[in-house]
């Protein structure tokens, strides 16, 4: 049953046919031949998406998209630009300082790309940085979107572990911060050797001003971590009051957002979410079919059969899961793998929150290389940059983002720290 | 009036009324969980069916945007063995991509039904309303992805039935 599964489900990616039709009509034919009523197909994925801790998905990729159509990106590359623009490659530094913030507010690193690329590769282009440098730097900082709260992908991977999510948020700040700084440490070296130009002076009336024109959009971060440690409201109610505070702060406070724009970004943020549900629900038959055939047990016992060291198996495990983030798209892979792997990490007392972050770096890294790259492609498509071109420049980076996920995987006190600091159990 | 203008009035009409219902479902949503809070913390009287009231609309929500993703052509696919075949491969792979996505949500839309009609006489525990409002929307989305795969098909031909132009270039 579980061999004509995957046979089917890799057919049907391969031909282009949606991620979860691939499951769904996958699992069909594994029910008809177990001769088990397809009413059961069904009944799994309506259950599949009632779940109330799904709900944070749409509304906090609501709360994220009003923001940006406030224009917040824009205020927080500025107020960056005044933080570290002064530097030797400054504006390459702001872009990463700049998704830093914006990763705190959106959650969605295509969205976080797409801002970069289109607000700052022109800026750094006028400044002489190759078009392609702003390209290929745009696309890999948008990695910091799914690691840095609040990330959709955090409340997916929550929702599957069951483990806390403000926990997992909290755990996801020091680990994003790390993939910064290794990414900057990159630019200062290439910025050396390709004597990259600063943008400007440093001003503290210029900082100072600029902090109080982004200090709303830099507060949301603060409030959503303080909801969770408060222990009063659930994620999908924090998700709530993030998306109503977006709302009063575009459409009362900077007046940027027009009431008649809202029914367009209602419906972008509701199709998004659909096409990340959809997911969500056909993987609900294609998992239970997995967990029927054993698949977690057998993943437990075979790589068990290789080593029972948590380090090795992290090992193995970051090497397969960037094997195939170079081939699927990250939500599948995570649907996937992650009821298959729960058991083989708790038996082997490997932390959830730790492997959650791991996880997540891991998948990051596979939307900037190539072929899948969805992050490099975005980038391409906005500042119409050449594949070539843009992999020329991406590879210090990816090896950067490489280095990062090595230190995140083995000094698991990154991610355990301040959640542990900030009082989650 | 010829089948292909009836079929593209009735993919326009549906499509507005998908686009209306899914601004007022995610509205609605939005407002609910954030009126729960205030009736919970504010006014310390919770609203006891605001949970089950929100994970149904939230159902509708999912699997209307899931039909209003197939007329955008915005669900995930991995195109990268599509994007480097030649054309006339993209085209048998297109037919065969686009023929099993029908039939699954044919399939899919008739057991859906099946399920609906079977679990229509259960009530549901907070508001007592027929278990079949939390499936049908599943049906009816089944029926609406069809529609637009029908359209897009009459529209753009079978390249453009699943795949958006950034896939389908050459």
């Amino acid at each position: 049953m579980m061999l004509l599964l995957l046979i089917a489900f890799a057919v049907l990616l391969l031909i282009g046919a949606p991620i979860w039709i691939g499951m769904a009509a996958s699992s069909m034919l594994a029910i008809v031949h177990e001769g088990i009523p397809l009413t059961v197909v069904a009944q799994r994925i309506v259950s599949g998406v009632q779940s109330f801790p799904l709900l944070a998905i749409p509304l906090f990729t609501l709360a994220g998209s009003l923001m940006n159509a406030s224009g917040i990106s824009e205020r927080l590359f500025t107020f960056t630009q005044a933080f570290v623009g002064h530097i030797r490659g400054g504006p390459a530094h702001t872009l990463v300082v700049g998704e830093v913030f914006l990763s705190g507010i959106s959650g969605s690193s295509v969205a976080d790309t797409a801002a970069a690329a289109r607000v700052f590769v022109p800026q750094l282009e006028k400044l002489g940085y190759p078009r392609a440098f702003g390209a290929a730097l745009a696309a890999v900082a948008g990695t910091l979107g799914p690691i840095i709260p609040p990330s959709i992908l955090m409340v997916v991977y929550a929702w599957q572990a069951n483990i806390s999510l403000g926990k997992l948020f909290v755990a996801g700040v020091v680990p994003g911060l790390v993939m910064a700084a290794c990414l900057m440490a990159t630019i200062a070296i290439i910025a050396r050797k390709r004597n990259f130009p600063s943008a400007g002076a440093f001003s503290k009336s210029r900082l100072w001003s600029e902090f109080k024109r982004a200090a709303l959009a830099l507060l949301m971060p603060v409030l959503i971590i303080i909801g969770f440690r408060a222990g009063l409201f659930t994620a999908t109610e924090i998700a709530g009051v993030a998306a109503a505070y977006a709302l009063v702060v575009g459409l009362l406070v900077y007046r940027t957002i027009k009431v008649s724009s809202l029914p367009s970004i209602l419906i972008q943020t509701a199709r998004e979410t659909a096409v990340i549900l959809a997911i969500v629900a056909a993987a609900a038959p294609f998992s239970w079919i997995l967990a029927v055939g054993q698949a977690p047990q057998l993943a437990t016992a075979y790589m068990s059969s290789i080593s029972t060291d948590p380090l090795v198996v992290m090992l193995i495990l970051n090497i397969l899961l960037l094997i195939a983030g170079m081939f699927m798209e990250t939500l599948g892979i995570m649907i996937i793998l992650v009821p298959i792997l729960i058991p083989l990490l708790t038996a082997l007392h490997i932390d959830l929150v730790h492997f959650g972050i791991v996880l997540l770096v891991n998948l990051v890294i596979g939307q900037v290389h190539p072929p899948i790259g969805v992050l490099c492609f975005v980038s391409m498509a906005i500042t119409q940059v050449k594949l070539a071109a843009l992999l020329k420049e991406i590879w210090p980076f990816l090896i950067a983002l490489l280095v990062a996920l090595a230190i995140i995987t083995y000094v698991p006190a990154l991610s355990l720290w301040l959640p542990h600091v900030a009082g989650f159990s | 009036m010829s089948s292909i203008r009836l079929i593209q009035q009735l993919d326009d009409i549906s499509s507005r009324i998908e686009d209306l219902c899914l601004v007022v479902l995610h509205g609605l949503i939005a407002a609910l969980v954030c009126a729960a809070v205030v009736f919970r913390y504010v006014l310390d009287d919770p609203l006891t069916w605001s949970e089950e009231m929100i994970v149904l609309l939230f159902g509708w929500m999912i699997f209307l945007g899931i039909a209003n993703a197939f007329r955008a052509r915005s669900h995930i696919i991995i195109d990268v063995v599509v994007l480097f075949t030649p054309p006339w491969v993209r085209r048998v792979l297109g037919v065969i991509a686009a023929f099993s996505t029908a039939l699954t949500l044919a399939v899919l839309g008739y057991y859906s039904t099946v399920y609906m009609v079977r679990e229509g006489p259960n009530l549901t525990p907070m508001l007592g309303i027929s278990a079949a409002w939390a499936i049908a929307p599943l049906a009816v989305s089944m029926m609406l992805s069809m529609l637009h795969m029908l359209r897009n098909f009459l529209s753009e031909g079978v390249e453009g039935v699943l795949w958006s132009d950034i896939t389908t270039r050459d």
